[in-house]
């Protein structure tokens, strides 16, 4: 069955004919066409979306969250479901690669926070990323795992804006553009998000001399 | 020279390998300078190793969002169909609500007799609690209920719908009629003055409504939304009796399969591995396997906190024999060998 794009993500659904000549779903259609079309509940559509953008997602998940996070499964489908329910409010102001990221940012984030609150009443040893960590380490690895723990720590702990933005960026790899881009703010504003996170972080590294040392020999 | 002014642009450039030789020199003094965008580009590089994730993994995180999304849409679609559909009491069961209200309430005062059922109006009275107690509605007794009860007058039309369908039974279908241990509360704001249900001093509003606390009557994706919704929330005595609903009503339902692995998983971060266990062997022996590999090692992990080790590492291998590049596999390794295993 062919499936019948409509011209913009937030446009009417299905009910409302399509402005413009319907184009067919195929492989070869780009992911911004799949999204538009999912965007109108379209079953077959949805499921394309989401196996081209899964990949994405569970990396966004999995750089904020960390590697084994118990809750890596939950936050995954929960972005996963969360980016389908979205896709009526996407303007395509940004690539929807970025969109899902964004969206897979915030969810991985929210995780954390509950992760966290609940962690006074869960037995350490349930989160399997930090028994993984137990045992000794080479110290490249034990620096690198300081820098993970120290940036995700600082996640938690921000305001959701600056996280986020501080997420996109260190964490992403993302330029200011694509920040801005994505999270429909100004750059000055991104600018400015980011420094105020930089100085939460100065504090968190000049807390831990150890990881400091560690940066300023490798420096 | 304030270090609070970071070369992002610079940074930018630096990380898309588009930086020129004299803007990386200006670089790399500021990063002399400054622990923060050292430890930014450091991290850069850290994250950016960490592994991805299996493309089996994948396609079941898919499978479980696609479900999760499909359930969601039909459970609206069918409110959007009849949006009073999981209200609506037959007639006949409301009258039968009303009659035995009647008849409990007359014998516990020691007044029934023949004559009195007997004349009892067909359109009976309808029920209010009013009685002070400090227990939860689901557990007050039948008779303890009836005997707080207060009469209310019927409405003068019995075929009014809206007094028809407002009736409900607390977190148990109206067609089991006022079964023991649920009871039988009426809304009769819609057709009276008289204020909402209330127990003690707490008003629980209208019983039935939307928006109470106590749906009246859900299916079985609503329930299970319901409960991981309390779960994630952190709320997890609400998510516990949510899924034991959801096992009570709707046991062979594949909201209530499921419920077995994620509640397992709560009672596990909660401290009680014997009922996490309960829980995930129980999924486990319904042979679902969306959720199997991770059931595997929150087993294996609460064997582990049980202190049976021989248990754990057995669990731990079973987990790497079905899954051998599962995203726990790591975990596995390091506790068999710190039990001794090979």
């Amino acid at each position: 069955m062919a499936l019948r794009l409509l011209p913009r993500f937030n446009s009417a659904p299905t009910s409302a004919p399509p402005a413009s000549a319907p184009a067919e779903l195929t492989a070869e259609s780009t992911t911004r066409d799949v999204a538009a079309a999912a965007a109108t509940g379209d079953a077959r559509a949805t499921k394309m979306l989401l196996q081209r953008l899964a990949p994405r997602v569970a990396r966004s998940v999995r750089l904020v969250m960390g590697t084994q996070h118990a809750d890596f499964d939950d936050a995954v489908q929960l972005s996963l479901i969360a980016l389908i329910q979205a896709l009526p409010a996407f303007r395509g102001d940004c690539e929807p690669e970025h969109y899902a990221s964004r969206i897979a940012v915030r969810t991985a984030m929210a995780t954390r926070r509950r992760s966290s609150k609940r962690g006074a009443r869960t037995d350490g040893s349930v989160e399997m990323e930090r028994l993984v960590d137990d045992g000794p380490v080479a110290s490249s690895q034990a620096v690198s795992a300081q820098t993970r723990d120290l940036l995700r720590g600082l996640l938690d702990t921000l305001p959701e804006e600056q996280a986020e933005t501080l997420a996109l960026r260190v964490v992403l790899g993302w330029t200011l553009g694509e920040v801005a881009e994505a999270t429909s703010a100004p750059l000055n504003t991104v600018r400015s998000r980011l420094r105020l996170a930089k100085e939460s972080l100065r504090a968190r590294l000049e807390a831990n001399s150890e990881l400091l040392l560690a940066l300023e020999v490798e420096g | 020279m304030s270090l609070d002014l970071h070369p992002e642009d610079l940074l930018d450039k630096w990380s898309r390998g588009s930086i020129a030789p004299d803007e990386k020199s200006r670089l790399d003094e500021h990063l002399e300078l400054c622990n923060v965008c050292r430890f930014e580009t450091r991290a850069r590089t850290d994250f950016d190793t960490e592994g991805d994730v299996s493309q089996a993994d994948l396609d079941a995180m898919v499978s479980r969002a696609l479900g999760s999304l499909a359930s969601d849409k039909k459970a609206a679609e069918a409110a959007a169909e009849n949006p009073r559909a999981h209200r609506r009491v037959p007639r006949t069961a409301f009258l039968l609500v009303a009659a035995f209200a009647l008849l409990s309430v007359e014998a516990l005062a020691g007044k029934w007799s023949p004559f009195h059922a007997a004349s009892a109006p067909a359109a009976g009275p309808m029920l209010v609690e009013t009685g002070a107690t400090e227990e939860a509605p689901g557990a007050v007794s039948a008779a303890h209920a009836h005997a707080k009860a207060k009469m209310i007058p019927a409405p003068e039309s019995d075929t009014d719908d809206t007094a028809v369908s407002s009736v409900s039974a607390v977190d148990a279908p109206v067609a089991s009629v006022a079964p023991v241990g649920s009871p039988v509360y009426t809304n009769v704001s819609s057709v009276t003055t008289t204020p909402a249900v209330t127990v003690g001093s707490k008003s629980i509003g209208s019983v039935g409504s939307a928006g109470s606390g106590t749906p009246a009557l859900e299916n079985a994706s609503m329930i299970f939304a319901r409960a991981n919704k309390e779960r994630t929330a952190g709320d997890h005595a609400q998510a516990r009796a949510a899924y034991a609903t959801l096992f009570r009503r709707f046991p062979m339902s594949p909201e209530g399969m499921l419920a077995h692995a994620t509640l397992g998983r709560m009672l596990l971060d909660d401290g009680d591995p014997s009922g996490a266990l309960v829980e995930l062997d129980t999924y486990l022996a319904q042979g679902d396997t969306a959720l199997r590999e991770p059931v595997l090692a929150a087993r294996a992990t609460a064997l582990g906190r049980q202190g049976r080790k021989s248990a754990e590492v057995e669990a731990w291998s079973r987990l790497l024999d079905e899954y051998p590049s599962s995203l726990y596999a790591s975990r596995a390794h390091a506790r068999i060998e710190q039990s001794g295993g090979t």
